[in-house]
């Protein structure tokens, strides 16, 4: 029986090419109306220069035997990502960083006569730790006097929502999911503050863009009229790099800004707690890990320094921009931190839903950490415990969980502004209700407090 | 080289509004961009002598 090629459901826009999977490994078919502008990112050493300095995944070339149909160039193998992350997860300073990524990129490409064709930053994703663009197919050649064809998706997917997470509010990330082509200038143009407009980047790239776009709208323009020298190219892409360059954001005054340390662990209990994880995750053998509820990922990196593939999910922006930042800081690769909320995680958008995976469909990982978690979605989110483990049992394969009984001042701090209607929130009734779903493997009770860590196997 | 060969249809919509914001937005750039280089290039001769003059000293 012939094996089943499956066409990837996001890969459809671009007919230079597109992405499949066959056997389990993952393919990016080229086309044959691509073949020369793909021979040119080979031949002029570009796709080369590139790779090699980080900026763009590297493939290797596959028997054309695996095509998917007979319009087919070439047929690539790149390397794998380990997980397919999105905007909408990202901190300010990551997709700063993959906008960044992108700028040097467009420069790198013209330096040796060809341009990006599109900037989307759905194709940029992160790998060991750094921004890495994916779509090897990205490339056209550059001709003298052509302007960027991807400006105006380059102001939607970065410049606007970098400006109105640094000017505006920092979740604003989130329209990402409703506006999958990037942030519409004209709305960005109405949140941002008006003190933007003295900016003469902003001012230039989103408001007098947005108000360019209204004008013409309903009216054609004869582009060949249109044209830009290469100069004043760069120059374009050196003022989106200023402009992108002096937005900042710092993680302070959150929720969870101090979280660790107004934590009510004392040093002796914090210590055997990171031990207990560490054991119980060796245990699993587990090659994935997702940590749930991650804060600034102090546990987290108990799984990426073991060399575990390690996703850092939290709800709270600073904690994912300070877990970022240290990342950074100590060249960590085996480490994502993301945005996710738990009680909404990411869902599947785009055409058909089928072009942006939910976080569900990205599982399920071999381990996942539950740790100091079940509290705030049991009581702070109402959301009943039967529900949760249904729930964590399709997100992992394993699970080292944290239970907070009722009597923990963590606890009592939630309860302190509303009425005790959890009845049922208690160790017994959580035992219960999680071994439906998994097999107890082991447990123990954390000294100095009145927590107990569980490791448990899906059944 | 030919270009036509390399002519490839752009698969996203540039927006008529953005094409022509880009060209008046690229020329006032590209003046910002000239004064930023004239001043580095400044800079750079001044950081130059004077590095010149304390080795002289």
């Amino acid at each position: 029986m012939r094996a089943v090629k499956k066409v990837n459901p996001a890969s459809f826009r671009d007919p230079s090419g597109f992405i499949f999977t066959h056997e389990g490994v993952l393919y990016r078919q080229v086309q044959n109306a691509y073949a020369q502008q793909y021979d040119f990112l080979t031949q002029s050493g570009l796709y080369e220069n590139l790779v090699s300095a980080g900026f763009l995944l590297a493939h290797e070339e596959a028997p054309i035997s695996t095509a998917q149909n007979n319009s087919a160039y070439r047929i690539l193998k790149p390397e794998m990502i380990p997980f397919i992350s999105y905007p909408y997860e990202w901190s300010f300073s990551q997709l700063k960083d993959a906008a960044m990524l992108t700028l040097e990129v467009q420069k790198s490409a013209l330096k040796k006569g060809m341009m990006l064709k599109d900037s989307s930053s759905f194709n940029i994703q992160f790998l060991r730790g750094k921004p890495v663009l994916i779509d090897t197919l990205s490339f056209e050649r550059y001709e003298e006097g052509t302007p960027w064809i991807a400006y105006r998706q380059f102001c939607q997917h970065f410049l606007a929502p970098l400006a109105l997470m640094s000017k505006k509010d920092v979740r604003l990330n989130h329209l990402f999911k409703i506006y999958i082509d990037g942030v519409p200038l004209d709305l960005a143009s109405e949140l941002l503050p008006f003190g933007t407009r003295l900016n003469p980047s902003l001012l230039t790239h989103i408001h007098f863009h947005a108000k360019s776009q209204k004008h013409y709208a309903d009216k054609p323009v004869v582009k060949k009229n249109y044209r830009i020298s290469l100069f004043q190219l760069r120059a374009l892409i050196d003022s989106l790099e200023s402009a992108i360059h002096s937005l900042d954001w710092r993680p302070e005054g959150t929720e969870w800004g101090s979280y660790y340390e107004s934590t009510n662990y004392s040093q002796t209990a914090s210590d055997q707690k990171k031990s207990i994880v560490e054991s119980y995750l060796k245990e699993t053998g587990a090659r994935t890990l997702w940590d749930l509820g991650a804060n600034t990922g102090i546990f987290s990196r108990i799984g990426s320094s073991l060399g575990i593939e390690t996703i850092s999910f939290d709800v709270d922006p600073a904690a994912v921009e300070k877990n970022y930042r240290e990342m950074k800081l100590r060249k960590e690769t085996h480490l994502l931190p993301l945005l996710n909320d738990l009680t909404n995680p990411s869902p599947a958008i785009g055409f058909e839903n089928k072009e942006r995976m939910s976080l569900e469909e990205r599982g399920p990982a071999d381990a996942a950490f539950a740790l100091a978690l079940i509290h705030h979605l049991a009581i702070s989110n109402n959301l009943p415990l039967h529900r949760i483990s249904e729930y964590f049992s399709r997100l992992c394969k394993w699970l080292i969980i944290e239970f907070v009984p009722k009597s923990d001042s963590q606890v009592q701090r939630l309860l302190l502004t509303r009425e005790d209607i959890f009845p049922d929130y208690v160790q017994s009734a959580f035992e219960e209700e999680f071994t439906k779903h998994f097999h107890f493997r082991q447990s123990t009770k954390i000294t100095d407090s009145e927590r107990t860590l569980y490791l448990m196997e899906k059944k | 080289m030919n270009f036509d060969l390399f002519c490839f249809p752009a698969y996203i919509d540039p927006g008529s509004g953005s094409y022509v914001l880009q060209m008046l937005a690229a020329a006032f750039f590209a003046i910002v961009f000239t004064m930023k280089m004239f001043w580095s290039k400044i800079k750079a001769f001044f950081m130059n002598r004077r590095n010149a003059g304390s080795e002289e000293s």
